[in-house]
């Protein structure tokens, strides 16, 4: 469908010099796959987006589009194939919602673009399928970041194309419906069998929505697979962790490091301890998990030097913590109660801290 | 079964989309808002008639509707003059302004959609000041030839004046639309407007080396009117501006993309190179003739896009296109009578109507901020 062969992307004319960002990238877009571009900043997502594109000349190498070099298409042999939605704020007069997305038609409809049965068809099933019915009247220049990126995405949906290329689309979206968003694109790509590519910053909806990743990074070669595997393989750690995040394999997920280097002992189990525990790592803390006690036992002897915390959880009454330490234990009703006590007592130990120094 | 297929798509992800029955299904063209524009074109129309015939009958020397219905079948009306005055003077007028109003409006259209900008017209660009350009040009270049047979064959003098006028604008235009390649609208805008003050700095030099016939020539014109067009022009005037409307007719589906920027459209399937040269190739062939017979006719092609954005509320080209044709001819028939009206002195002229008209305009549109903003940047 969409065939990438030895592409090598960058800026430069033969007069100013050429400023590669890219080299030898070959991979190929499957019909009814959702393909997510994934990596940090400044590693050429965006250059890469537009190359395939077509907007952008291809320093070498090719891009094949059924099989034909996408900058000898014409732009409406083009435009019926692939369908693109960028970044760019798209401010359109007063032209309402409706207005644009019957735009999408524009490479299938005669010469005033005047609609067609067909057309408004189309035009209908992307505005449903976007979920941008309740403000089709409304001129695209009074809507928010968000609900144009919808409309844009509806349009391009009503090009029916057979390839899709994204740019950071579901950037403004809120959590719910960028879910939606991704949901829609990958039933999309399976049930017309058209190949989506998305690139995102969004690394957990990719790794969870993709059907294949592409990571790039500035300096290593691309790395292509399902999410999966390039989380077996460790091309995320090696992309991210020098970017200054961790991965953690297991959860799939990155995160963000700042440890205190002490410890805690906590107790506890079921969501309660699972959230407990997060919060606690969240403020620095090794946390090293007990087994749940039955009675305070494991407050006494020689754990009275440590920090423990404990869950007190009892069927029909709300969840309490504990938090023993040398100077006693004291209750709370919520996590950031905890969280803030811990925070001030961390404080003043190191106060303490410096006042002997000195 | 295609259609099945995306509605099996849509169950999956939108379930409560598919029972509902969509408002907006109903077609475009009986919707309320259809109905509205059909009245507002009828009306726009009419008023185009109207404003016509008034024109006619309306002068130093009022004659009424009757003898101008005499006059026109030919049959002989009360007094001679009539004939004379209404043939020789007022039709030939009325029909100028009548194209031109409509020439300008729709340069104008095509213009603030290509370069995405409400202040952009045959003026802002520097259109109009190529054409005077050419105009002083071929009137100093007469006076230095002393060809004083082309003062004797006032017609051929008017047609050098014409075709000077012709090349100026067109050579300003394809000096913006080299440079539009390379720069932002808005520099764009900035050049188009020097380019302007330095051909009336050209022109002011020019005329310094003429001798006051010459200038007087170049002056007349300069003023900008209606009514130096006689019969024998229109076979040159009418089918240039005719050829420039079809052209500006036949680009209002690629205008529509371009609303949303030229990368947009070029995703869209707009040969983009190709559709700016024929979008300015029209604006050339509406407004450099336009401006070579009358004169700079300063403000129509600025305000009347605006006028019918506003009337019709919408920037669907396939609405404002027809729109501005009538809302030009409209306009410039009204400033054009305003001036005739059998006012005791006769000092007023066309531009200073439109001024006044237009001014008010144009601080408006810069005023409504959001959609200056949602044109310009």
């Amino acid at each position: 469908m969409l065939d990438v062969k030895d592409l090598e992307i960058g800026y430069g004319s033969p007069r100013t010099g050429f400023h590669v960002v890219a080299r030898d990238l070959s991979m190929r877009l499957h019909p009814g796959e959702l393909v997510c571009l994934v990596g940090p900043n400044g590693a050429g997502k965006s250059t890469l987006m537009r190359t395939l594109a077509g907007m952008q000349p291809a320093l070498a190498g090719e891009v094949l589009l059924d099989g034909v070099n996408i900058h000898r298409l014409s732009s409406r042999e083009r435009a019926r194939r692939m369908s693109v939605v960028l970044t760019d704020t798209v401010t359109a007069g007063l032209l309402d919602v409706e207005a644009v997305v019957g735009l999408g038609r524009y490479p299938h409809t005669g010469w005033s673009g005047r609609l067609g049965e067909e057309d408004r068809r189309v035009v209908r099933w992307a505005i449903e399928a976007v979920g941008i019915e309740d403000f089709l009247r409304r001129p695209i220049s009074e809507l928010s970041d968000g609900e144009r990126q919808k409309v844009m995405i509806a349009r391009a949906l009503a090009q029916e194309p057979r390839v899709m290329v994204l740019d950071e689309i579901t950037a403004f979206l809120d959590l719910p419906r960028r879910v939606q968003m991704m949901q829609l694109l990958r039933n999309l790509a399976r049930s017309s069998n058209r190949a989506i590519l998305l690139s995102t910053h969004d690394l957990d909806l990719a790794l969870r929505s993709a059907d294949s990743i592409w990571l790039m990074s500035r300096d290593e070669p691309l790395a292509i697979g399902s999410p999966e595997d390039l989380v077996l393989r460790g091309d995320f750690e090696s992309v991210f962790v020098r970017e200054g995040v961790d991965f953690d394999r297991e959860n799939g997920s990155f995160r963000i490091h700042h440890k205190l280097g002490s410890e805690i002992r906590f107790s506890g189990d079921g969501m309660d301890a699972i959230w407990t525990a997060r919060a606690l790592e969240r403020e620095g803390f090794d946390v090293l998990s007990e087994e749940p006690t039955t009675s305070s036992m494991a407050t006494g002897g020689a754990l009275q030097t440590e920090v423990h915390v404990e869950l007190l959880s009892k069927p029909g009454s709300p969840t309490r913590w504990k938090l023993t330490d040398r100077e006693g234990s004291r209750e709370y009703l919520s996590l950031i109660e905890l969280t803030r006590h811990l925070r001030e007592r961390n404080r003043s130990s190191n106060d303490t801290n410096t006042s002997n120094d000195a | 079964m295609a259609a099945r297929r995306r509605v099996q798509i849509l169950g999956e992800s939108f379930p409560s989309t598919v029972t509902r029955v969509a408002p907006y299904m109903t077609p475009s063209s009986q919707s309320p808002r259809a109905v509205a524009r059909l009245w507002l074109f009828g009306l726009l129309t009419t008023s185009v008639v109207g404003m016509f015939v008034l024109e006619l009958t309306i002068g130093s020397t009022n004659i009424p509707l009757a003898e101008i219905a005499k006059a026109l079948v030919g049959r002989e009306p009360q007094q001679a003059t009539t004939v004379t005055i209404l043939y020789e003077l007022r039709l030939p007028r009325a029909i100028t302004a009548t194209a031109v109003g409509a020439a300008l409006g729709a340069a104008g259209l095509q213009l603030q959609t290509l370069f995405r900008n409400p202040l952009a017209g045959p003026w802002a660009l520097g259109i109009t000041a190529g054409a005077q350009l050419g105009a002083a040009l071929v009137v100093v270049t007469g006076s230095l030839i002393g060809s004083s047979m082309l003062e004797y064959l006032a017609i051929l003098n008017r047609l050098s004046v014409v075709a000077g006028a012709a090349l100026g604008a067109t050579l300003v235009m394809a000096v913006i639309t080299f440079i539009s390649r390379r720069v932002s609208t808005i520099t764009l805008l900035v050049v188009g407007l020097m380019l302007g003050f330095l051909a009336q700095g050209l022109v002011a030099v020019v005329l310094h080396f003429t001798d006051d016939t010459q200038a007087r020539i170049f002056t007349s014109w300069n003023d900008g009117s209606y009514a130096g067009v006689r019969w024998e022009h229109f076979p040159i005037l009418l089918p240039l501006l005719f050829a420039g409307m079809v052209l500006a007719l036949a680009v209002v589906k690629p205008l529509n993309a371009l609303l949303l920027g030229e990368r947009n459209a070029d995703t869209l399937g707009v040969a983009v190179g190709r559709t700016r040269l024929a979008i300015l190739a029209s604006s050339v062939l509406l407004a450099a003739p336009a401006t070579a017979y009358c004169g700079p006719i300063l403000f129509v092609g600025l305000i009347v896009p605006h006028l019918c954005r506003g009337l019709f509320k919408t920037s669907d080209h396939r609405v404002l296109m027809p729109a501005v044709l009538l809302m030009g001819s409209l306009l410039a028939l009204a400033a054009d009578l305003f001036v005739n009206l059998p006012w005791e002195r006769h000092f007023l002229h066309v531009n200073s109507v439109n001024a006044l008209i237009g001014a008010p305009v144009v601080i408006w549109v810069v005023l409504r901020d959001r959609q200056m903003r949602s044109l310009a940047l």
